[in-house]
């Protein structure tokens, strides 16, 4: 978990860094750190991420970052690459 | 009856025309089916002899979808495979004409819009009359050379109608379609079944939880095909309620906790049974009690007869577990080459075919599947052949020896844990065992777990233990 209720919210780059983090260390992307461009598209072509990668990786943010997608924040458009999803991320962790 | 004339017949049907068949950019009405149909055959006629087998490749899209349909309605001999698959090795490719569908918007009434020929390269091919048009389909054999299942069309058809009839499929259903329609199920046991029954059909191209949920608002089905590990996916992520009237799952065992807490979300949940070779052998019916829909897959299909042979080494009696043999009056022919060419070898004994599954009966001929007896397991709905993963990873120089051992479950099906033995003073493990394979291996194929050992330990009889393996990981089948 990356920070508690009291902890000062985290940086766009920061939720970046981690999502670069999980995607190296926690799962089965056979990529390092400096070779992911937040830009890439996650899906199809770029990453990739088939649909069981996919479903481990919102599993491993939903952990890391403590917090919970509903419905409605499960979009394609939401999880084009790793910036639109840090957009995502900040927003539900502000609010 | 022919696919022509069921085609034709549900096309025409007042209540049934403006039912659509939808993909993510395309769209087309049954109204319009006769006529895309035709206009399909037309653009291959010039180009192609009827008689000659074609290497048909499409996804999930309406334009791929109504190509199928014309292939079958006109009686042309094909190849079913996947959009933008490369062969493994160019020896393994079809030496003949092959069709690539694109699945961006396109006029579905100018087939040159979205369908690209790639010419034969050679000149000595097959030549197959419409009377025995024939259905080829890739089988999902592990990792080497797939082998080419026959189907004959007006057999094929009659798998495909007792789909209909065992998920009483109607016009106003909306049928959502997750799985691929280049192999068995989703061509034979989802999509022409749905077509046959006139209803609406959303056909999702690379299927996973967003686009699903996307696509769920947007066409509203009442009717799912998908697979356990897609159960799995939408238990573990979506949040909002939903009944659909119906779901049908194939590919995998359906294990007890995902059936009970999926029937209970969302709504009946049935399994489907089937092979490439034999298309549905059986299936579980929505209105079957719950423990029977989550214990077995139902009774077999109309024309299916199946027998439980003993095990080898097995003294069975009445009841109990064993090998299954099917024989079905509409299932494959036997397997052809890569050229089409039918194979001299019988695959059948006594005209029944070894599943490769270890089965039981009960009293009221229910069918249960307890899993594989042939060192193969299921991952992502293909067939893994274990000791085909032991020999790549053994085939690595700095590794010595190498077993792969299945046990308990992950999202891709049972799990596979890596025992390797590496070469003397080697300083790699378990990371860069696994960044070998998965540079060789095909996402499924590749082990969950790796572990590096001094030894493997051996049975009296010179063989692995692997029971012993299995119980060092903590995990038991």
């Amino acid at each position: 978990m990356l920070r508690s209720a009291k902890a000062r919210p985290l940086t766009f780059d920061a939720i970046i860094q981690e999502l670069k983090r999980i995607l190296v260390e926690e799962m089965d992307v056979n990529l390092k750190l400096e070779e992911i461009d937040e830009k890439v598209p996650l899906l199809d072509d770029g990453l990739a991420l088939d649909s069981i990668l996919l479903v481990e990786f919102i599993a491993c943010i939903e952990t890391n970052f403590n917090l919970v997608f509903e419905d409605a924040d499960l979009r394609v458009s939401s999880f084009d690459d790793l910036t639109t999803l840090a957009r995502l991320i900040e927003t539900k962790l502000s609010s | 009856m022919s696919f022509k004339t069921l085609i034709e017949r549900i096309a025409a049907e007042p209540s049934v025309r403006g039912n659509v068949l939808v993909s993510a950019s395309q769209s087309c009405s049954y109204a319009l089916l006769p006529e895309a149909l035709s206009t399909i055959e037309a653009f291959l006629s010039k180009r192609i002899d009827r008689g000659v087998i074609l290497d048909a490749r499409c996804g999930n899209s309406v334009a791929g979808a109504l190509l199928l349909l014309a292939l079958l309605a006109e009686n042309r001999s094909f190849i079913l495979g996947k959009a933008g698959e490369k062969d493994q090795q160019d020896e393994q490719a079809f030496p003949g004409p092959r069709l690539d569908v694109s699945s961006s918007t396109c006029d579905l009434l100018r087939p040159e819009s979205f369908l690209r020929i790639t010419d034969s390269r050679h000149d000595n091919l097959s030549l197959i009359n419409e009377t025995n048009a024939r259905l080829y389909m890739r089988t999902s054999g592990s990792l080497g050379t797939a082998k080419l299942a026959v189907h004959r069309h007006d057999r094929f058809v009659d798998n495909v109608l007792a789909c209909v009839e065992r998920f009483t499929l109607s016009r106003t259903d909306r049928v959502a379609v997750t799985v691929p329609i280049s192999h068995m199920y989703g061509f034979g046991a989802a999509f022409l079944p749905s077509v046959v029954a006139g209803a609406s059909i959303d056909l999702q191209e690379k299927a996973n939880i967003l686009r699903f949920l996307e696509r769920d608002q947007l066409f509203s089905p009442n009717v799912v095909f998908l697979t356990p590990a897609f159960c799995r996916m939408l238990l573990r992520h979506r949040k909002s309620a939903r009944d659909y009237y119906l779901t049908i799952s194939a590919g995998d065992v359906l294990p007890d906790e995902v059936f009970v807490d999926y029937d209970q979300r969302f709504g009946p949940l049935v399994s489907l049974y089937g092979s490439t070779e034999l298309g549905a052998i059986a299936a579980a019916h929505a209105n079957m009690p719950k423990d029977l829909r989550r214990r077995t897959v139902g009774v077999p299909m109309t024309g299916v007869r199946v027998e439980i042979r003993p095990l080898p080494g097995q003294v069975r009696e009445e009841g109990d577990i064993g090998a299954l043999f099917v024989k079905h009056s509409s299932g494959f022919i036997g397997y052809a080459d890569r050229a089409g060419k039918i194979l001299d070898e019988n695959p059948l004994d006594g005209g029944f075919f070894a599943t490769g599954d270890v089965a039981s009966l009960d009293g009221d001929g229910m069918l249960e599947i307890h899993g594989r007896y042939d060192h193969c397991v299921n991952r992502d709905g293909r067939l893994v052949v274990l000791s085909e993963v032991e020999t790549l990873i053994a085939g690595l120089e700095w590794v010595d020896q190498a077993v792969v051992v299945a046990g308990g479950s992950s999202w891709r099906g049972e799990k596979l844990e890596a025992y390797c033995v590496l070469q003397r003073g080697c300083d790699r493990g378990a990371k860069e065992l696994k960044i070998a394979c998965a540079e060789r291996l095909p996402r499924y194929a590749v082990p969950d777990v790796f572990h590096t050992v001094d030894s493997l330990p051996y049975l009296d009889s010179g063989k692995v233990d692997r029971h012993r393996l299995k119980s060092l990981s903590g995990e038991e089948r």
